[in-house]
């Protein structure tokens, strides 16, 4: 109900209810938006906590850059990306 | 305040990491870049502003921050502390170039022709030359005292480009002489067969396939009325003319070979950019001779003196007769050539060669081009 109405009004739904937002390009470059914090980090992986569980960014030399309060920018070759069930 | 690209990059070391990461985020420190090197090692970069936030934060929880170092801008800026005739160069050359733009540096002057010596002498008569301020440069007072001065000239344009003052000059095109007006026969320029006449204004007085030669009347200048009455005009008209050009080619029937009879002079000379030693060219007295130069250099590059070894050799020159044919042939082909270059922008309706032998052993081929042309004129 709630959903339709935003479809409705033209609201994006993920300002509504928190959920993250990520672009990625290429295997190269992920930017994530709305994200709740950093649970893990290594050169293999980035765990992120999001509203919708852990988002799981797998790969080889992984970075971050532009960290701020708005989402982060992660870089090196991204393999795969997944969410886990918040535990 | 944050400056772009003014960073600072630092090692941090300690237990559960992300802590740090989202603390920062929690306090809205942005970092610009983090990299995991090792289980218990970050590697970050953040604005060289948040610097003492992030320390007092890693002290504050118990983290090791090591190597803080400046990066981009901020590592500049500390080099600069030490050198301080860098920036100070550099300020001093920005502000010498602010300075030096608001002057005019140069004055070209495009178009001006024959104009062009007279008129950067009277730009600088009149304060316009290198030097000059930039807003001291009145375009419009300028131009208009430049079209006074060049009344010939149809217009200028003058402004300034960067520090350049540009006069661009744009030179009137004179007035086409037209024909008179006077009524006038159109006579023939040349000799020639008529091949049609086309008449626009007076009385044709010749007619397809006369013979007129130059000077004739070929459209009388005037034209009878309805009431026979004549009026004078000026004829006019195009009057086509079958019209023939000759070129000639004169080529000798013979070649003149030399043979050397075997006898030879030799002599040998200094030579220098200032003197030649012996003096004269101590030439053998022969009719004819071959003549091999051979210079050598004595001292090398840097010392110009060079030893000069002549030999000439005696020929004896003798005539021999060459096949008419093949001359024939090359004199044609000459001809021809000749022909096609003189008219090569005319249509040529035909054309022919002939040969004929001349005095001294020579043989002349003329090559007739015929065409049409319009004999009219005044």
């Amino acid at each position: 109900m709630l959903l339709d109405k935003l479809k409705r009004a033209d609201i994006p739904q993920e300002l509504v209810f928190g959920w993250p937002r990520s672009v990625l390009l290429g295997d190269e470059k992920l930017i994530v938006e709305q994200h709740q914090g950093v649970y893990a980090c290594t050169e293999q992986e980035i765990i992120l906590k999001t509203s919708c569980g852990h988002l799981v960014i797998t790969g080889e030399k992984l970075s971050m850059s532009r960290c701020d309060r708005d989402g982060l920018v992660v870089f090196g070759h991204i393999e795969k990306l997944s969410y886990r069930p918040k535990g | 305040m944050r400056l772009p690209f003014c960073t600072h990059r630092f090692r941090l070391s300690g237990l559960n990491l992300e802590r740090f990461l989202n603390l920062m985020k929690q306090r809205g420190i942005p970092l610009v870049k983090v990299h995991r090197t090792e289980s218990r090692t970050l590697v970050c970069e953040c604005y060289s502003a948040d610097l003492p936030a992030v320390r007092a934060l890693t002290e504050e929880k118990g983290w090791k921050l090591e190597h803080a170092a400046p990066c981009g801008l901020s590592a500049a800026a500390h080099k600069m502390k030490k050198r301080p005739g860098i920036p100070l160069g550099i300020a001093a050359m920005l502000v010498c170039v602010m300075v030096c733009s608001r002057f005019v540096w140069r004055v070209e002057v495009q178009g001006a022709g024959a104009y062009k010596a007279d008129l950067v002498s009277f730009l600088q008569e009149s304060g316009y030359h290198a030097g000059v301020r930039r807003t001291s440069v009145d375009a419009s007072a300028l131009e208009n005292a430049l079209l006074r001065r060049y009344p010939q000239i149809a217009w200028f344009h003058v402004y300034v480009a960067n520090v350049t003052l540009v006069v661009e000059v744009s030179e009137g095109v004179p007035m086409p002489e037209l024909p008179p007006e006077e009524p006038g026969d159109l006579v023939a320029e040349r000799n020639g067969i008529i091949h049609s006449i086309r008449v626009y204004a007076g009385t044709p007085a010749v007619k397809a396939g006369d013979v007129v030669q130059k000077g004739d009347v070929l459209i009388r200048g005037f034209e009878r009325g309805r009431d026979e009455l004549q009026t004078a005009v000026r004829a006019d008209g195009v009057v086509l003319a079958r019209c023939w050009d000759s070129f000639t080619v004169t080529m000798p029937l013979y070649e003149v070979n030399s043979t050397e009879t075997g006898r030879e002079h030799t002599s040998v000379r200094i030579e220098t950019p200032w003197f030649h030693w012996p003096p004269g060219e101590n030439e053998p007295a022969y009719l004819a001779s071959n003549r091999l130069i051979e210079t050598r250099p004595v001292g090398g590059v840097y010392f110009p003196v060079f030893l000069q070894k002549n030999v000439w050799r005696e020929v004896r020159m003798e005539r021999v007769p060459r096949p008419e044919e093949e001359v024939r042939r090359e004199a044609g082909d000459a001809v021809l050539k000749l022909l096609k270059t003189a008219l090569f922008h005319d249509e040529i309706i035909d054309k022919w060669v002939d040969y004929c032998m001349i005095e001294d052993d020579k043989l002349a081929a003329t090559a007739t081009a015929e065409r049409l042309v319009d004999i009219g004129g005044f």
